[in-house]
């Protein structure tokens, strides 16, 4: 596999696994609303901060940026950046609607787009660090 | 004057012949194109058997010069609105094998601007016409009898990631970590020089050969050596020569007189270019 595929697919891989494995492990998701309270702030953040980093970007203007911009690799980056904010985004979505239903599903669902959305930020984050530290 | 050789890389089904006829047919006014802010055109043209002699002049409109006498002092042209200073540059095709022998004026039209010409005369229809110089491979000899090399100059493109990186499966943390060790250079130039009188222990023909060797496409995809020259002498020479080692091309200068008006005669100019044309037969492959 190249490095750019699984570079591409290992935040919905090891998501996949773990809930996986939450599932096999027959862990109870914990009865109250303070979990998804806990789990729509961690979300918020972490939208802010992906908001935050969208707008620094934005403002780069170095030569080195100018030509990572120009080639293919920036189409990548802003595609790891979307996904990391969509998975935020549907994760606070599904957290607000735990408050109104919770099927027997739902804890493996939960624990699968928590991992999804912690993933995609690690994945985006170190990114996002290697280019302003180096452009 | 200094003469150039080039191979003319025609596209398919391209008519050099009829577009050079097409603009020989009008008037001096439809012919200019403007080029860096100035008007060329090709002003003039004959045909001997298949050889397509033409010339361009460029309008030059910025500044010029004046006329002046050893016992009168300088003086400006009177010139109307229009009217510029005409660099003049001599142009041969021949049809028969494809090669250009093209008069060398640094303030004239340059081979590329002559190509653009041709090729983008229609402006519905612009065709992707190509001069393309022919490298000298006599360089090699002269490279090996210059015993004394007082100056080397490297000029080296470095690595960049691109595309061709993405094509191959490379990550975006591949391409980050790759920024770090990219310069903002574009160029790095090296340059060793000896002092006076003195000479640097390099082997010239080794030099080439490396130099060659690392001479890449220069798009940036590997880094590459755009740029090597040295300084060179024999032992019994006086003066030293720039050599090319990567793109000497094959350049002759002919000895012309200039006219009464101080300019090289048309017929001369184009002598010239013939005779070189018949000098260079064996090159032109």
């Amino acid at each position: 596999m190249k490095p750019r595929h699984f570079e591409r697919i290992y935040p919905y891989l090891f998501a996949g696994a773990l809930a996986v494995a939450f599932w096999y492990l027959h862990v109870a998701f914990p009865a109250g609303a303070d979990i998804l309270n806990a789990s729509i702030t961690i979300g918020a953040i972490l939208i802010g901060f992906l908001a935050t980093a969208k707008s620094i970007i934005a403002t780069l203007t170095t030569e080195k940026w100018q030509r990572f911009k120009a080639t293919l690799f920036f189409g990548l980056l802003t595609s790891y950046l979307e996904e990391a904010i969509y998975a935020s985004l549907f994760y606070c979505i599904f957290c607000m609607v735990g408050y109104f239903v919770r099927p027997a599903w739902y804890g493996e669902v939960w624990f699968l787009l928590s991992m999804l959305t912690l993933l995609t930020f690690v994945r985006i984050s170190h990114h996002l660090t290697g280019i302003i530290s180096n452009v | 004057m200094r003469i150039e050789l080039f191979k003319l890389n025609l596209p398919r089904g391209f008519d050099l012949a009829h577009r050079i006829t097409e603009i020989n047919a009008l008037p001096l006014a439809r012919r200019n194109r403007l080029k860096s802010g100035d008007n060329m055109r090709m002003e003039y043209h004959e045909l001997h058997g298949n050889l397509w002699y033409c010339d361009f002049i460029r309008l030059r409109m910025n500044h010029g010069p004046s006329r002046a006498g050893v016992n009168s002092a300088a003086e400006g042209f009177d010139l109307g609105d229009d009217e510029g200073f005409g660099e003049e540059t001599g142009f041969l095709w021949d049809a028969s094998n494809g090669w250009c022998v093209v008069q060398y004026n640094h303030y004239g039209v340059r081979p590329t601007a002559i190509a653009e010409y041709f090729g983008d005369w229609d402006h519905q229809n612009p065709v992707g016409l190509e001069l393309q110089p022919k490298i000298d491979n006599t360089v090699q000899a002269k490279v090996r009898s210059k015993t004394h090399i007082s100056k080397v100059t490297v000029v080296v493109a470095p690595k960049l990631m691109g595309n061709d990186d993405f094509d191959i499966g490379g990550g975006l943390g591949a391409a980050t970590k790759a920024l770090k060790r990219e310069s903002d250079a574009d160029r790095i130039e090296i340059t060793i020089s000896a002092k006076q009188t003195r000479s640097i222990d390099v082997n010239g023909s080794l030099l080439q050969r490396w130099a060659r060797r690392l001479a890449g496409t220069d798009d940036g995809s590997e880094a590459a050596v755009t740029t090597a020259r040295i300084t060179a002498r024999t032992e019994n020479e006086r003066g030293s020569e720039v050599l090319d080692l990567l793109n000497a091309t094959v350049t002759t200068d002919a000895d012309l007189t200039p006219g009464p008006d101080r300019r090289y005669p048309r017929p001369e100019r184009w002598n010239a270019l013939a005779v070189a044309h018949i000098g260079w037969r064996d090159l032109m492959r």
